[in-house]
């Protein structure tokens, strides 16, 4: 699932210019579409966010990751590097542990580096799904400081036959820290609005 | 075609504003004006004020619509003005090219307090009646993207805004008559229209469903009316029918209400709504308006009312979609549900349909430090029209 390395800068070389890439095959299965979960945790803790899955449109397709970006909101979080794992996982998704990086025996096959990592297609007999089993990230985070921080969404950077495309995961986060490990119910709030300069896409691709 | 057009306009439940007169000037082949005169009764209508008549034709030709929508703003003292919509008058055609005015204008100030945006339209097309609901505030997708909208603005006067509806043949339009026996209660060259009456019906009706086992708590939260359907029913004379999904007549802008479910319960959210029934009047193109003997009730408002009706069948998950979480989860799809066969009227089985929004958000909670696992009916909990608990 390694991609190329020239791809990737080119890619970042494109995302640090200013422009925005189009929307391309890779995305959510449905724009407007929008989950998240939050929790109370302490100042040091690392953890996994495993909630967002993204799917390539076409079975046919191949598209290389060349960057996952966090869309961070406050202080008190730090992006530690995101992994994936493919649609051959054991369970649809695992969405939080309480470590980085996460145990790959919970999915039942390895786990890669997200930068890089080559996603395809769903064909229609592997999955009973009807965008097929996709792609889930397993990003890492530090929570660095007291107070509430959240991610607003992921921004996934990928090529797709030399050209750059841009998608928006429209999946939230919501940490709220404290210094000492937090007693009684947790009373976090989630995060509900995905306030992004634009909405999660859906995968799409015109031949 | 007429050149022109005069159509007087009530002002019913808008004190203040006195008697309107409109004048539509329709000049065929051309950009077509709309010139609002108020007459000279009320001192904040003194100002004639223009405003547009959206037309990309400039014609009245049978089959389209048009509608005279004003919002009225007025400020009362500080703050944000207070604006009321109120329809003053219809335009119709019909399918033999004739121009002609609605006979009746719409009150809809006196339906109810409140400053919802209200409705409608009519016309006799060739592709039979339809109805429009007009919402300016709603999500484009949900109704408003065959409306052009434009506003004009007096020297003195208040603001007025036009709508022109789309062709009847709109998908977001809601057919007045089904095609049954019932379709034309006028027979073919009367012109049905709706009289609102003052009698209503409530019902309970359906709009969500999930299912929690030993490891989880949800709260489902349901906020404003505005991606609501509920089927129309048609009785009388010549028998009941469905007619069709409309929206209600007054949306709910604010309110709602959150559901929460203990563990191991599998339960449905019902709403109460009203119906009110419109009774179904004819006018020929010759001769005297009659009353059909046929009438409608047509989804009104939500009274704010609503129940949990326990003890639901379980809800089936979709293979592969079972997840794992370990926090508070939110799920807001852009699904759409429908219920059938939970209530009726006239021995009429009816439906809903909600649109899944973040306005209707369904929350899980874990109650066990090892988490709990969800699945979808339909897919991956974040795209599933429903969501539950499963082991």
């Amino acid at each position: 699932m390694r991609g190329s390395a020239a791809v990737t800068l080119l890619v970042l070389a494109a995302a640090c210019s200013g422009s925005t890439p189009p929307a391309g095959p890779l995305g959510q299965t449905d724009a407007g579409e929008a989950w998240g979960w939050s929790r109370t945790v302490e100042v040091g803790q690392q953890f996994t966010d495993g909630q967002p899955l993204i799917f390539v449109a076409d079975p046919t397709l191949e598209v290389t990751i060349a960057a996952v970006e966090p869309l961070i909101a406050g202080d008190g979080l730090r992006h530690l590097g995101t992994s994936i794992v493919g649609p051959d996982r054991a369970t649809g998704l695992v969405q939080y542990f309480d470590s980085w990086p996460p145990p790959s025996a919970d999915f039942g096959v390895p786990l890669d580096d997200a930068t890089g990592a080559r996603l395809h297609g769903a064909d229609d007999t592997e999955t009973d799904l009807p965008n097929g089993a996709g792609w889930e990230l397993l990003a890492g985070f530090e929570v660095t400081g007291a107070g509430r921080s959240t991610v607003q969404g992921y921004r996934v950077l990928y090529e797709h036959e030399g050209r750059r495309y841009s998608t928006v995961l429209g999946t939230t986060v919501a940490i709220c820290a404290e210094e000492q490990a937090p007693v009684g119910p947790d009373e976090c709030e989630p995060e509900y609005e995905v306030r992004l300069d634009h909405q999660p896409t859906p995968p799409t691709w015109e031949r | 075609m007429p050149e022109s057009m005069q159509v007087v306009g009530r002002n019913s439940g808008s004190p203040g504003l006195g008697r309107r007169l409109l004048t539509v000037a329709v000049a065929s082949g051309l950009a077509a004006t709309l010139t609002v005169s108020p007459a000279a009764t009320a001192a904040e209508d003194t100002a004639a004020i223009p405003v547009s008549l959206i037309s990309d034709e400039g014609d009245v030709v049978a089959g389209r619509d048009i509608g005279v929508f004003a919002e009225i703003a007025t400020t009362s003292g500080a703050g944000e003005p207070e604006i009321r919509y109120e329809l003053l008058e219809t335009l119709a055609t019909t399918s033999r090219g004739l121009a002609e005015v609605s006979p009746r204008s719409v009150d809809r100030a006196s339906e109810l307090a409140g400053d919802d945006p209200t409705l409608l339209l009519f016309s006799a097309g060739p592709e039979g009646l339809l109805m429009h609901y007009v919402d300016p505030d709603a999500d484009p997708v949900d109704g408003v993207d065959h409306a052009a909208t434009r506003a004009g603005r007096g020297a003195q006067g208040p603001a007025r805004q036009v709508l022109r509806l789309g062709a009847p043949s709109s998908a977001d339009g809601d057919t007045l008559f089904a095609a049954s026996s019932t379709s034309s209660p006028c027979g073919p060259t009367g012109g049905p229209s709706l009289r609102a009456t003052s009698t209503y019906t409530r019902r309970w009706v359906p709009f969500q469903r999930t299912q929690t086992l030993g490891k989880t708590r949800a709260t489902y939260s349901w906020e404003t009316t505005s991606n609501t359907k509920i089927d129309v029913a048609t009785d009388g004379k010549f028998g009941a029918a469905k007619v069709g999904l409309a929206a209600s007549s007054t949306n709910t802008t604010s309110g709602g209400w959150s559901s929460a479910l203990p563990t191991n319960t599998s339960r449905r959210v019902d709403a109460d709504w009203e119906y009110r029934r419109h009774d179904i009047w004819c006018t020929p193109l010759t001769g005297p308006q009659y009353y059909s003997g046929q009438w409608q009730w047509r989804p009104h408002r939500w009274t704010a009312g609503n129940r949990n009706v326990n003890s639901q069948p379980a809800l089936t998950c979709k293979s592969g979609t079972r997840v794992k979480i370990s926090n508070t989860t939110w799920v807001a799809q852009s699904t759409t549900v429908d219920y059938s066969g939970y209530f009726s009227i006239a021995g009429v089985s009816l439906k809903s349909q909600q649109k899944n929004s973040s306005s209707h958000k369904l929350s899980f909670q874990p109650t066990t430090s090892t988490g709990a696992h969800l699945c979808g009916t339909t897919d991956y909990p974040v795209s599933s029209a429903q969501v539950r608990e499963t082991t």
